[in-house]
């Protein structure tokens, strides 16, 4: 028995069995790959730790491990998807060994830049790259780091721009500006110029010289759509976003392969910073945002708005008719220039121009009715609570009645989808005959008055729900029973009341005027307010039992 | 339409779960109204449908609260039970139509 165990040991231990083991982990690069997550962190540490015979090995590794970051869907910061793809492919890989070994553990570093600065800009929106260590480039630093640059190789534009050899680009740029030739994935030095992290500081400089030049074609377009100011706005370089849009002939409603333009880039990452610029350029061109400026309402509730619908939204005080149709000859004859830019832009684009009207307020029962849920194209447009309670607060009863709002959709997904929620929201309204107030609207209702939390957001487009708070499994009944003003009121219908906004005048409101049913369960009675939707329950002994 | 899927599976799940006895009433209660209220794009019809089925609950819910208890009360149980059975039959009604959908933008 010992013989054979010994045996055993000598055979599994010996030489031959190691080199097979090294050979199975070689084959895979590691071990043990079976779960991603693993790999990824597997990765990680032989990055950190390996030392490397050649460059082109780590460079690989540094390959795979960014692939393997997209498996998992952790590379949300980089470009558009085709980009991802090129970047990561093999020939990108070997190009940027041949060009350059750092430019490859750069391009690592902006990835976890990226990823730093992203997080950053949750926590602290409209946070300005100059704080996250970006220098200035009329700084002693930087001219020595010009300085520094004794590169004799013979470089592409577009190479020293990825590079970032500075004296490389001026040099060349210098001798032959040809500032338009594009790389093979149609990224022009432009687009480099914005995409490069590592020094920004060498991003504006390059911008600005690539601008300077004549014949420079800004709105190029790479193979996924992109222009340099959709990157700029994507990566929230706010710097070049201002050079771009100071440049005449930049056209910022240009659409990428995903129908993306460079606003709707900007809401989607939250990069407030960008959107206010990008929209104060909207606004001068061709929407009239001044129409918002005059009103009183907060413009950053605006950009909230329009950032929860995703939608360009304008609002001005008007007082016209209530139906969309007529909502939309009125803006024709009070703002005729606005309105036909708006048409031949949703004509040129074939993007669908939607506008909405918001209902009056005419008392605290209708404070809540404010929003953009309320309008005839439901299902486009949302709005929180939050922005309601803005819209409301910030205005007068006058302004309040006299609200318009008009949403221009100016991206989004393809037409198609875009007219086909156009016909939804209007599926409900008999042809041949203008729909009248509050027909089209889908039950979408908000409750009428108080204020709601917000708590949180699902879906596919993320966008707003209203979900009620939920008590802990262990806390059914977090109030205790009370008695206001004379009516008995049971601990979970304070609990319902504060999950839904509704205060104890509401709810005696609804008994006093609501009508009254026999509830679902014996002695229970429903008391139904229509106007304000509020269901109220109450007991046999005319205690308040819940409320909806 | 994956969101409402996820959605609509969360109910049945609950409704199933509430079946099973594994979760109280209450938490049944409460938890299909935060996921029915986070449905979008659902038809409306089915929506009043399911509120007012689960309105129904509520109300056993909220005598039995008052009672300082978490499962219905002895009157209501058969009542609620029967809401239960026809939200969990609303609910597959549902999720058939979101797979029907699916599938047609899938051949499409």
């Amino acid at each position: 028995m010992r013989l054979i165990f010994a045996i055993f040991i000598l055979l599994f231990s010996s030489p031959v069995w190691a080199e097979a083991a090294d050979d199975f982990k070689k084959k895979d690069g590691i071990a043990g790959t079976i779960n991603p997550k693993q790999r990824l962190y597997s990765l990680e540490r032989r990055l950190n730790s390996k030392r490397y015979d050649s460059p082109e090995e780590r460079c690989l590794d540094f390959k795979a491990y960014f692939e393997q970051q997209r498996k998992l869907g952790y590379d949300d910061c980089t470009p558009r998807g085709k980009e991802v793809h090129f970047e990561f492919s093999e020939e990108a890989c070997r190009y940027r060994v041949e060009v350059s070994y750092a430019g490859c553990v750069e391009y690592a570093r902006f990835r976890w830049r990226c990823s730093q600065l992203k997080a950053e800009n949750q926590q602290q929106p409209g946070l300005d790259l100059s704080q996250v260590g970006i220098n200035d480039p009329e700084s002693d630093a930087f001219k020595d780091s010009l300085r520094e640059e004794e590169d004799e190789e013979e470089y592409t534009l577009i190479e020293a721009i990825s590079a970032q050899l500075t004296r490389q680009v001026r040099l060349l740029l210098d001798d032959d500006p040809d500032v338009n030739t594009p790389d093979n994935a149609g990224n022009a030095p432009l687009h480099w110029a914005t995409f490069m992290w590592v020094s920004e500081r060498n991003s504006y400089v390059y911008v600005d010289w690539l601008l300077a030049i004549q014949g420079i074609e800004v709105n190029s377009q790479n193979w996924a759509g992109t222009t340099a100011l959709h990157q700029a706005a994507e990566l929230n370089r706010v710097g070049v976003v201002d050079r771009l849009l100071k440049y005449p002939g930049i056209d910022a409603r240009l659409l990428n392969d995903e129908s993306e333009t460079a606003l709707s880039l900007a809401f989607k990452h939250n990069h407030d910073a960008t959107i206010q610029r990008l929209l104060h350029h909207f606004g001068d061109r061709y929407f009239g945002w001044d129409n918002l400026e005059e009103s009183k309402l907060l413009w950053d509730w605006a950009s909230r708005l329009l950032h929860q619908s995703g939608k360009l939204v304008l609002f001005a005080e008007d007082t016209l008719t209530q139906t969309l149709q007529q909502s939309w000859n009125g803006w024709r004859k009070h703002f005729p220039e606005r309105t036909r830019e708006l048409e031949d832009f949703a004509k040129a684009t074939g993007r669908v121009v939607a506008f909405t009207v918001s209902k009056a307020v005419d008392g605290t029962g209708y404070a809540a009715r404010l929003t953009l849920g309320d309008s005839l194209t439901d299902g486009i447009i949302e709005c929180a609570e939050n922005t309601c309670q803005a819209i409301y607060e910030n205005t007068t009863p006058e302004q309040r009645k006299a609200l318009l709002s008009i949403s221009v959709v100016i991206a989004g997904g393809p037409v198609g989808k875009i007219a086909s929620r156009g016909a939804r929201a209007f599926r409900k309204v008999p042809k041949g005959r203008m729909p009248k107030m509050g027909e089209g609207i889908v039950d979408h209702y908000n409750p009428p008055v108080g204020r709601r939390h917000k708590i949180g957001k699902t879906g596919k487009d993320k966008s707003p729900h209203r979900p009620q708070h939920v008590n802990n499994p262990y806390q059914p009944v977090q109030n205790i029973p009370t008695r206001i003003n004379g009516r008995d009121f049971s601990g979970h219908a304070l609990d319902q009341m504060r999950n839904r906004g509704l205060t104890p005048s509401v709810v005696e409101n609804a008994i006093q005027i609501g009508n009254h049913y026999s509830g679902n369960r014996p002695g229970t009675t429903l008391i139904n307010d229509a106007i304000n939707n509020v269901k109220v329950v109450i007991n046999q002994n005319g205690k308040i039992i819940t409320v909806e | 339409m994956n969101g409402n899927l996820n959605l609509i599976t969360l109910i049945g799940n609950l409704l199933c779960s509430y079946q099973r006895g594994s979760i109280p009433f209450h938490r049944l209660v409460s938890e299909i109204k935060v996921a029915f209220d986070s449905l979008q794009d659902m038809d409306n019809e089915w929506k009043k449908e399911f509120d007012e089925i689960w309105f129904g609950l509520e109300e056993v819910n909220a005598l039995a609260l008052d009672e300082g208890e978490i499962e219905p009360l002895s009157g209501d149980k058969t009542f609620a039970n029967y809401n239960v059975t026809k939200l969990l039959n609303l609910t597959r009604k549902a999720k058939d139509a979101i797979d029907k959908e699916m599938a047609f933008y899938e051949e499409v």
